[in-house]
């Protein structure tokens, strides 16, 4: 978080000037967000993710298919409804009414999520599913009209928020957390990489259905302050609405909870007051993060890309773009949920550093492609498809659990810092270069989905090479065999005695 | 007595790496990590999520005197502070016939908990109303004699917890007769306990009297 603010602070002092009203509110935004942050990632260890693994425990318990069917599908649906990053996507698109586009966003996150746990039951390959939806795409991408593809495409990312998100991978990790065979660890990601294929395919299909003229977007307000309790104001208007949205977010999973609660998990006391006082944090986090962002970061995103578009050697962006990208993705509030469930998960055997720095490679990537996208008006789909055949394609050559983390990771990356934030930069520019804003700025999010999946997945090719270079590493199997053996003279000793 | 030991360490998870490199390069075989956390010690704190309990066991098997291995650990990371961590080492057999009087010797004693997943607070505030301090859960998957069920190919386990517990000597059998009594077979707990005799702690603080 505070190298981002100091980026800002070197470029405002250095090469673009900004009102230092908005620099005021990028201060105090700066501080929201990592009062915001600290309180989310406090939350939902405490709350949301203790929640998503048990529900997901005991749906698997029950051996029920109809309800692991019914249960998946109503938690996508209802969540998604709620995320507040997909009503500000609604807005974007004119010619569907946002009810519809949110339902049948809702809808295509409900029936991937179920696609998704089914995957885990029968033990089908992700490669396999992400290939196959990614190419239906693809199809459909030919057919959408281009100033409409990009949103589509962003759609995905921008759905896979900040409450979807803790709350599927905990889902993972608790069907995992009951199986004893092998490859339950892996099969506990992949469930957020498959629920962003649905949004996309939504928007895709309404984009066909509704025969869209394209997509618009508000221009970002820049804020006129000049006392400092004109700010003070401009923060506390806007935290009510945020305090609105996140209570309307939380609303689903406290509900599916409550019923879970009663009818199948029966927790006890002190279990159950941390779920609650975790939720209270996470309400507290998320609120502060949104309010924060919005109101501190957006304008500034918006006026530094639209200075930078102006100067005479404005490709000075890309670097830019880059390192902020680099740095950006360890202010998304749920990258440590991610990273946490990494470490976790496999105990320590992938490095929470070498997966978040191949996670900053890749959205630096990402970012900087966007700038370059904007600056020569690349088509989308010249970058997009390219990326996902070599994303997919290295998923033939590395372990599946490289393959789910990275493909979680790109959704995971992709959250409101770079919905906002990043996505401010490029209308910013595209604005000032004068590029059509729907076509060239949107698909920031759609590149940050992107290229983690690469980078992480070359990072696994790289550990197996290596795994495979030692010679002498045995499995576990073989380790605990051959301890047990050295351990047996001492226990027949025991026995005689 | 040249026997190998087997050596348990309870640390912060982000020391791990290091204990784990510190066990290898001191010539222990079999060094094993897994992720556990401590039991709260203040309730409040807890409940308001603000104590730190994400641990790492770090266990391996020291080939011969593990005297000098505790010292340098002590060393180098200076477990010994206190909230830094605890390690110990299973006592050696006993050989001798008079199995009691060789067993006092020992000033502590591990006590292992095997419960239903959920229960390990609860047996812990049990182990509390004995004396006991504190204790380090691990989560776990049982595998009972019967097959565990199948559900399209995919085998579903018991959640288990284990529950780690160091205590004095004379404390132990007063503590496992309350978890027996109180969170034993029948009841939701439904836990198994079983103690093995310790030596060579380092890290033990608030167990003084």
């Amino acid at each position: 978080m505070l190298p981002i603010a100091g980026i800002v602070f070197v470029l405002c002092f250095s090469i673009i000037s900004i009102p230092n009203s908005l620099m005021m509110a990028f201060i105090i935004g700066t501080c929201m967000v990592i009062l915001g942050i600290t309180f989310f990632t406090l939350g939902t260890d405490l709350g949301m993710t203790p929640i998503g693994v048990n529900v997901g425990a005991s749906i698997t318990r029950s051996r029920k298919l109809w309800l692991i069917i019914l249960v998946s599908f109503l938690v996508g649906v209802f969540i998604t409804v709620a995320e507040p990053d997909l009503q500000v996507l609604a807005k974007q698109v004119p010619n569907i009414p946002g009810n519809v586009l949110i339902g049948a966003v809702a809808l295509g996150t409900g029936f991937f999520l179920t696609i998704a746990m089914l995957r885990i039951l029968f033990r089908v390959p992700i490669r396999y599913l992400l290939l196959g939806f990614y190419a239906v795409i693809f199809i459909l991408a030919a057919f959408v009209p281009t100033d409409f593809l990009s949103i589509a495409i962003d759609s995905g990312g921008v759905a896979t928020g900040p409450m979807v998100v803790p709350f599927i991978m905990a889902l993972g990790v608790g069907v995992a957390s009951i199986r004893t065979d092998a490859g339950a660890e892996a099969d506990s990601f992949g469930l957020v990489a498959l629920c962003t294929i649905g949004p996309i395919l939504a928007v895709l299909i309404l984009g066909l259905v509704f025969r869209t003229e394209g997509s618009t977007y508000t221009p970002v307000a820049i804020p006129q302050i000049e006392l400092s309790r004109d700010l003070w104001t401009l923060f506390m208007s806007e935290i009510p609405v945020y305090m609105g949205e996140v209570a309307f977010a939380l609303l689903p999973i406290i509900v599916f909870f409550g019923l879970f609660q009663i009818f199948r998990l029966r927790l006890h006391g002190r279990e159950l007051g941390r779920i609650a006082i975790g939720l209270v944090y996470t309400y507290i986090g998320l609120t502060l993060f949104l309010t924060g962002v919005n109101v501190g970061f957006m304008p500034v995103g918006d006026y530094i890309g639209r200075l930078i578009g102006e100067l005479p050697y404005n490709w000075i962006i890309i670097p830019i773009g880059m390192v902020m990208g680099f740095f950006i993705v360890a202010a998304e509030p749920t990258v440590p949920v991610l990273a946490r469930q990494v470490v976790e998960m496999t105990a320590g055997a992938i490095p929470k550093r070498a997966l978040s720095i191949s996670l900053s490679i890749g959205v630096a990537i990402a970012v900087g492609l966007s700038m370059l996208r904007i600056l020569v008006g690349v088509p989308i789909l010249w970058i997009f498809v390219p990326g996902y055949i070599l994303a997919l394609s290295l998923s033939f050559f590395v372990p599946p659990l490289f393959t789910a983390i990275a493909f979680d990771s790109g959704s995971v990356a992709s959250g409101p810092m770079t919905a906002t934030f990043l996505l401010a930069l490029a209308i910013g520019l595209c604005t000032a270069t004068g590029g059509e804003v729907t076509v060239d700025a949107f698909g920031v999010v759609a590149f940050v989905t992107m290229t983690p999946p690469i980078t992480i997945q070359i990072l696994g090719l790289y550990y197996k090479l290596k795994t495979r270079e030692t010679s002498d590493n045995l499995n576990i199997k073989d380790r605990i065999q051959s301890i047990v053996r050295k351990l047996r003279p001492s226990v027949k000793t025991g026995k005689r005695g | 007595m040249n026997q190998p030991r087997f050596l348990m360490a309870v640390v912060h998870r982000e020391y791990c790496e290091n204990y784990i490199s510190f066990f290898q390069r001191n010539g222990s075989a079999y060094t094993y990590a897994c992720l556990c956390e401590g039991t709260a010690k203040k309730k409040t704190l807890d409940l308001l999520g603000l104590e730190r309990r994400d641990m790492a066991l770090v266990s391996c098997v020291v080939p011969d005197d593990p005297r000098p291995l505790m010292k340098k650990m002590v060393r180098e990371f200076r477990i010994d502070a206190p909230n830094t961590g605890i390690a110990f080492t299973i006592a050696e057999e006993i050989n001798t016939d008079s199995r009691e009087a060789k067993d006092m010797e020992y000033p502590y004693a591990l006590i292992t908990v095997i419960a239903e997943r959920g229960s390990a607070e609860q047996v812990m505030d049990l182990a509390r109303s004995a004396g006991a301090t504190g204790g380090t859960v691990v989560h776990g998957r049982g595998i009972g004699s019967t097959q565990s069920p199948k559900f399209f190919g995919v085998s579903i386990a018991k959640e288990k917890e284990l529950l780690y517990i160091i205590t004095k000597r004379r404390l132990r059998d007063d503590i496992v007769r309350v978890i027996t009594e109180k969170a034993g077979e029948k009841s939701s707990a439904n836990a198994v306990v079983f103690t093995l005799p310790v030596d060579n702690v380092v890290g033990l603080h608030d167990m003084d009297d």
